[in-house]
C-alpha cells in the first residue's frame, strides 16, 4: 500500500494551487513530493526547485517535514491494525499489512480495500493499494498497477506472475544501476524477465551482487524467496475483536463491549488451556487516531471479569475522541493454565483469595515497581543480601520462592539480631566515642544529639573479597565496617557502623594511614522498631 | 483407622483469637483484638515533633501485632488442614505507605523482619506517591480478602477514608492496622487505639551494656467493644523475640539485675 499525505498540517494551501514540497540537496532545493495539480502541470519529483519555478510561476512551495511524515505514516500503520495484527511502515511513504485470514471478516478482498481507501481517503490521504500472495507484487501493483483512477489493485491468488508481467520493470524494487542496465537491455516489462533464463540474465550483470539482487527481487515478487518482515508488534496469541456501525463516544457503551470481550478472550483461552500473561486492548476511533490499552498478569490468567478489572481503571483515562467504531483484545503473551484445587476445607473456613489478584490490580493501577516483594540474594553486606522485586515479576516466574529465609529458618532469625528499617542508603553520623574502637558515647543524626545508653557489638562485616580482588592499587577499595546496636535514652535503638578501622590499614593490612579513603567514618544504617 | 477425608463440622474447632498472649492485657480485651477492625497505633507526641524513634516506636508495636496475628493464623491453619498439607498457603501481608515516607524511615529489611518473626517473602511493600492512591492501595488490599493483615502509614487519616477502611475491613474479616503520625488528630472510626511509647529495654540477660528485649509503655485509649476498657492505665510490656508474644516488664525485674551489674558497669546511669 502507498499512501501519501499532503497539505496536512502545513498551512491552508487550496487545492487548485500548485504545491510542492522542497528537501535542500547538495544542488538547491530539490522537490520531494508533489500535488495533483502541479503533477498536472508537468512538475516531476527530483527537479530542482529553480527549474520548476521557471516552467510554472505559480508552484507554492512548502519545506517537506520528514520526521512529522515519518512519524504520521507510523500512526497510519498502528491505525492499519485493524486490517490485520501484522504491519508496519514500509519505506517512506508506504505500509504492509498482513490480511492472511482477515478477508472475510470484511466480505471478501474487494471490500477490504474498498473500506481501507475510503477510510484512507476520507482522512485526506491519498492512497493506492495492492494486494497480493507476496509482499513484493503488492508492493508493484500499488505503485505501478492501478489502472487509471482506480485506488487499488489485486492479484487473484496464485495468479501473481500472470498480475505482474505487465508492469514496468521500475516495481521490482531495485537499485538504479541495475535498473538502468535493465532498460538499455530492452527489458522494460516484468513478463520479460520471466524467459530469460537464469544464468544468462545473471551473465549481463558485470558485478556478482547486482545480479543476484534482480533475480532476488524477482523471486520474492514471484513468491519464489521468502520474505519476512518484522511487524510493528509481536502478534498476539490469540485476538478478539468487536466492530459498531455507530461509533461509541460514551464510555458505558465502551465499557460493556469491553467487558464481552474480555468474557469472549477468556473463553477462547480456556478452551485451549491457556492464561494471558499480558493483553492489550486496541480501540481504533473513527477518524483515524488510535489508542491502547495494556494489562498484565502475574500468574496467568482467563478469568474474563478479572481481566476486565485491571482493563477497567485505564479504560477512565481513554478519550473516545469522535467515537471508536472498533475493538480489538489481543492476548499478547499467554502461558499454559495453572490449575490448582482448593480442599473442601479451604471453602468452609472462608479460606484467603488469591492475592495474585491483587497484586495484578494494584501493579497495573499504580505501576509494577510500586508494588514490590522482597527476595534474598546471594550477599552477607547487609543492603546486597535482599532485593525488591517487582511483585508481579517475582510471582509469575513460575517457580514459587519457597520460604523460609535463608538467612534465619524457622523459627527466624535466630542468629543475628538486625533491624526492620534499612535507610535507603547509610546516613553519615558524627560521632563521639569513649575509645576510638569502641561503640558510640554520643551522636548527631538528623541534626538532633543523642546520647547512647546501651551498646552492643561490634558485628564485623568485612567486604567482599571477591570482589575487589580485581581492583587495581589505584581503585578505591570497598572497607570493612563495624556495626553496633545502639540504643538511646528514650528507648529508640539504631544501628550504626564504622566505616574502616582504626589503627593503620584496613584489612588487607596496608601499612599507610588509611589510604586514600581517610580516617574511618560513622554512618547510621538502620532503624529498629 | 479412618483413611481419606473425615466428615467434621467446622464451627466446631474454635478459631484462635488474636491476642498478646499477657492475661494483664488481654482482661481488657475478652474477645481479643477484633480481625475485622481497623486499629490505631499512635506514639505519643514528642516535644521535638515526630523524630524517628517517636514513629518506630508505633511501628515496632505494630510488627509485633501482625507476629501474634499470624501467629494466630497458623494456628487456626494447623487446625483445618491436620499436619499442614498445605505448605505454601502462608499468608500475605500488605504494607503501605507513601514514598515520602519510604524515603524517610528506609525500606523493610527482610531480616530485621525475619528475625521479629515474620515471613519476608510475604509482605508486600507498595510505595504509591500520594496518599489518596494509599487510600485505595488499602481499601483494595482489605477487600481483596487475600491478606492476613493490612498495615497503613500515614501522616493523618480523615474520618471518612477511616470509616471506608474499617468498614472494608469489616467485610473482608481483615484486620488493618493504621500507624499514625504522633501529633495528628486520633481517629473516630476505630475499633482500638493504642498510645505506644518506647522505653529502655530490658536488661540483657547476659550483657550489661547491651539493650535487652524491647519495652512499650502501652496504653489502650479507645476500646469499642469494651468502652469502660480504655484509658485504664499504661502498662509497660515486653516482648520476647523467642517465645514471641509479650509480658508484662515488672519494676522489681528491671531493677535487680541492673543493680547487680551496676559494679562493673560504665554506664549504668539511666535518666528514664
Amino acid at each position: 500500500m502507498r499512501a501519501q499525505v499532503m497539505g496536512q498540517g502545513g498551512g491552508a494551501v487550496p487545492h487548485d494551487q500548485p504545491l510542492a514540497l522542497v528537501t535542500s540537496g547538495a544542488h538547491g532545493l530539490t522537490i520531494s513530493a508533489v500535488n495533483a495539480f502541479a503533477a498536472r502541470e508537468g512538475v516531476t519529483i527530483g527537479t530542482a526547485l529553480a527549474d520548476a519555478r521557471a516552467a510554472l510561476p505559480s508552484l507554492v512551495s512548502r519545506p517537506a517535514e520528514l520526521d512529522k511524515d515519518r512519524l504520521a505514516l507510523l500512526k497510519l500503520a498502528r491505525w492499519a491494525g485493524r486490517y490485520g495484527p501484522n504491519r508496519h511502515v514500509d519505506g517512506e511513504e508506504g505500509l504492509w499489512i498482513d490480511i492472511t485470514g482477515v478477508a472475510h471478516l470484511f466480505g471478501g478482498e474487494d471490500n477490504l480495500l474498498d473500506d481501507l481507501t475510503r477510510r484512507l481517503a476520507s482522512f485526506g490521504v491519498s492512497v493506492q493499494a495492492g494486494l497480493a500472495d507476496t509482499l513484493g507484487a503488492a508492493h508493484a501493483l500499488a505503485r505501478f498497477g492501478c489502472p487509471g483512477g482506480a485506488a487499488w489493485a489485486i492479484a487473484p491468488a496464485a495468479m501473481t506472475r500472470e498480475a505482474i508481467a505487465p508492469l514496468p520493470i521500475d516495481a521490482l524494487r531495485l537499485d538504479a544501476p541495475p535498473l538502468l542496465l535493465l532498460k538499455r537491455l530492452g527489458l522494460r516489462r516484468i513478463g520479460q524477465l520471466y524467459d530469460i533464463p537464469r544464468d544468462s540474465l545473471a551473465r549481463r550483470f558485470r558485478s556478482k551482487d547486482a545480479a543476484a539482487a534482480v533475480l532476488t527481487r524477482l523471486d520474492q515478487a514471484l513468491g519464489l524467496a521468502a520474505e519476512p518482515r518484522r511487524p510493528m508488534q509481536t502478534p498476539p496469541v490469540m485476538s478478539v475483536m468487536r466492530c459498531f456501525t455507530d461509533p461509541l463516544t460514551s464510555s458505558e457503551p465502551l465499557e460493556t463491549a469491553t467487558a464481552e470481550l474480555c468474557a469472549e478472550l477468556a473463553g477462547v483461552l480456556s478452551a485451549k488451556g491457556l492464561g494471558a500473561k499480558a493483553v492489550r486492548l486496541a480501540l481504533y476511533r473513527a477518524d483515524g487516531t488510535t489508542a491502547g490499552v495494556d494489562a498484565a498478569f502475574s500468574a496467568p490468567s482467563s478469568d474474563g471479569p478479572h481481566i476486565m478489572g485491571l482493563l477497567q481503571q485505564k479504560l477512565l483515562s481513554i478519550d473516545a475522541g469522535f467515537g471508536v467504531d472498533l475493538l480489538r483484545l489481543d492476548a499478547v503473551r499467554a502461558e499454559r493454565h495453572r490449575t490448582h484445587q482448593d480442599t473442601f476445607a479451604a471453602h468452609a473456613t472462608g479460606a484467603r483469595a488469591d492475592a495474585g489478584l491483587l497484586i495484578d490490580k494494584l501493579s497495573n493501577r499504580f505501576g509494577a515497581a510500586v508494588v514490590s516483594v522482597l527476595r534474598p540474594r546471594a550477599s552477607h553486606i547487609p543492603e546486597r543480601a535482599e532485593a525488591r522485586v517487582p511483585a508481579i515479576k517475582a510471582l509469575s516466574k513460575g517457580v514459587r520462592y519457597e520460604p523460609p529465609w535463608p538467612y534465619g529458618g524457622r523459627p527466624y532469625g535466630k542468629a543475628t539480631q538486625r533491624p526492620p528499617f534499612l535507610l535507603n542508603r547509610p546516613e553519615p553520623i558524627d560521632v563521639l566515642a569513649g575509645v576510638p574502637d569502641g561503640p558510640p558515647a554520643r551522636f548527631t543524626w538528623r541534626r538532633v544529639e543523642r546520647r547512647v545508653a546501651r551498646a552492643q557489638g561490634p558485628e564485623r562485616i568485612a567486604p567482599e573479597w571477591w570482589r575487589h580482588i580485581a581492583l587495581t592499587d589505584n581503585q578505591k577499595r570497598p572497607r570493612p565496617r563495624d556495626y553496633y546496636t545502639i540504643e538511646d535514652h528514650d528507648g529508640a535503638a539504631y544501628w550504626v557502623f564504622r566505616h574502616g578501622l582504626y589503627g593503620g590499614g584496613d584489612d588487607d593490612g596496608d601499612d599507610e594511614a588509611y589510604g586514600d579513603a581517610g580516617p574511618p567514618r560513622w554512618f547510621l544504617h538502620g532503624l529498629f522498631a | 483407622m479412618q483413611a481419606g477425608p473425615v466428615s467434621e463440622p467446622v464451627s466446631e474447632q474454635p478459631e484462635a483469637v488474636w491476642r498478646f498472649g499477657c492475661p494483664e492485657i488481654d482482661c481488657l480485651l475478652p474477645e481479643g483484638l477484633d480481625p475485622g477492625g481497623v486499629h490505631e497505633v499512635k506514639s505519643s507526641p514528642h516535644a521535638g515533633g515526630a523524630t524517628a524513634g517517636a514513629w518506630m516506636a508505633g511501628l515496632g508495636f505494630a510488627l509485633r501485632l501482625a507476629v501474634r496475628r499470624t501467629l494466630m493464623a497458623e494456628t487456626n491453619r494447623a487446625g483445618t488442614n491436620r499436619a499442614g498439607t498445605n505448605k505454601d498457603a502462608a499468608p500475605w501481608l500488605l504494607w503501605c505507605w507513601t514514598r515520602a515516607l519510604a524515603s524517610e524511615f528506609g525500606a523493610p529489611s527482610a531480616l530485621g523482619l525475619a528475625h521479629l518473626g515474620l515471613d519476608p517473602s510475604r509482605l508486600l511493600i507498595v510505595e504509591p506517591a500520594r496518599v489518596s492512591d494509599a487510600l485505595v492501595v488499602l481499601e483494595d488490599g482489605l477487600k481483596s480478602s487475600s491478606l492476613a493483615l493490612v498495615f497503613g502509614i500515614f501522616d493523618d487519616i480523615a474520618l471518612t477514608p477511616a470509616r471506608r477502611l474499617s468498614l472494608a475491613a469489616a467485610a473482608s474479616r481483615t484486620p488493618c492496622l493504621l500507624i499514625t503520625h504522633p501529633a495528628a488528630e486520633p481517629s473516630a472510626a476505630t475499633s482500638t487505639r493504642w498510645r505506644v511509647q518506647r522505653r529502655m529495654s530490658a536488661p540483657h540477660d547476659f550483657d550489661a551494656q547491651a539493650p535487652g528485649r524491647a519495652r512499650f509503655l502501652v496504653n489502650l485509649e479507645r476500646c469499642r467493644a469494651k468502652p469502660q476498657n480504655a484509658q485504664k492505665h499504661s502498662s509497660l510490656l515486653e516482648w520476647c523475640d523467642e517465645t514471641r508474644n509479650f509480658s508484662l516488664a515488672s519494676g522489681l525485674a528491671d531493677s535487680a539485675p541492673d543493680a547487680g551489674a551496676g559494679d562493673g558497669s560504665r554506664r549504668r546511669r539511666r535518666s528514664a
